[in-house]
């Protein structure tokens, strides 16, 4: 494999998507060149930055409480609607 | 569409209790994925009321039409794929056109290149001027990616789906969810950048008006200049 081709995969390599045989070759380019291997490196960390901080946010806790409750409601209609049927 | 479960011969009693253990578990599945789906919602939206009202409006749809998920397949993918139509068919309307991206396309491996700019290529984002990027200013980043991309984006890189969740959750071919993650991706390190500029973070580097004393030298320069003007 040659910087390239490396550079062209580099991106499914990060995201994991990748065949073995693929994945195999890669790393071995990696291995053998300080530049390519500086350029993962850095696109990887650029990754897991963007990942963790957006996950810090999360749902508010009045949105889990109103959707439980939502929720439970439409579990009671459902079952009045299927009690209902049979006497029909 | 017809919203109500097809009417089988389920009515007896051991029936109905097992269809109640079914949406009991259904609320429980579906809430572990409640923060990824109210951060995709909020990225769709742009707006925290309307991102709220679009996660339980999709919820409400995932449970009256759990019974037609087939067990076994990704259930992950499947709640994205309802608050994906969800957003088309109820809210996307209502938003209005979005306004054009002003976004600047770029290079591949932008960030890299600014960074790298003396010729040693850096190895992590940490000790950049991208690590004092803080959660609002990358989430802002993103905001600013024309939608298709944006959702892909979000739910690749934040939410970490694999490609044919992705492919599943917004209804395009995996070869479509690539090509969007190139250019998404592109797009981004552009926002991220424009952010760190914005923060003014960046001055010194290229992109800013170059100046060869540096920053903190040319401050230096203005409080020495003010203060021979007291004297």
């Amino acid at each position: 494999m040659n910087c390239r081709d490396c550079v062209t995969a580099l991106n499914s390599f990060i995201d994991r998507e990748l065949s073995d045989e693929d994945v195999v070759q890669v790393r071995a380019h990696l291995e053998d060149c300080g530049g390519c291997l500086h350029l993962y490196e850095f696109e990887e960390s650029l990754r897991r930055l963007v990942r963790v901080r957006c996950q810090e946010q999360g749902a508010p806790e009045s949105l889990r409480e109103r959707i439980t409750l939502k929720l439970a409601f439409e579990r009671t209609r459902l079952q009045q609607r299927q009690q209902r049927r049979p006497q029909l | 569409m017809n919203a109500e479960p097809a009417p089988q011969a389920d009515t007896s009693e051991s029936a109905h209790q097992e269809a109640a253990a079914t949406r009991a578990r259904f609320e429980e599945e579906a809430l572990k994925h409640l923060d990824p789906l109210y951060r995709t919602a909020l990225r769709m939206t742009r707006n925290p009321s309307d991102a709220e009202d679009l996660v339980q409006d999709a919820l409400v749809r995932a449970f009256r039409f759990y019974d037609r998920f087939e067990p076994g397949t990704n259930f992950r993918a499947w709640l994205f794929k309802i608050l994906t139509n969800t957003y088309i068919n109820s809210y996307r309307r209502k938003q209005g056109r979005p306004p054009e991206s002003s976004l600047e396309d770029t290079e591949e491996f932008f960030l890299y290149n600014q960074l790298s700019d003396d010729g040693e290529g850096v190895t992590d984002v940490e000790g950049t001027v991208l690590d004092r990027l803080g959660a609002d200013s990358i989430q802002r980043a993103i905001d600013q990616l024309p939608p298709q991309f944006r959702t892909t984006v979000q739910l690749s890189d934040v939410e970490g789906l694999s490609y044919a969740e992705v492919a599943e959750a917004t209804g395009v071919a995996k070869g479509t969810v690539m090509s969007r993650l190139f250019r998404g991706r592109r797009l981004l390190q552009r926002a991220l950048w424009d952010q760190a500029q914005a923060a003014g973070f960046t001055s010194g580097s290229k992109v800013h008006s170059p100046s060869t004393d540096g920053h903190e030298g040319a401050e230096n320069g203005v409080v020495a200049r003010s203060r021979g003007g007291t004297r």
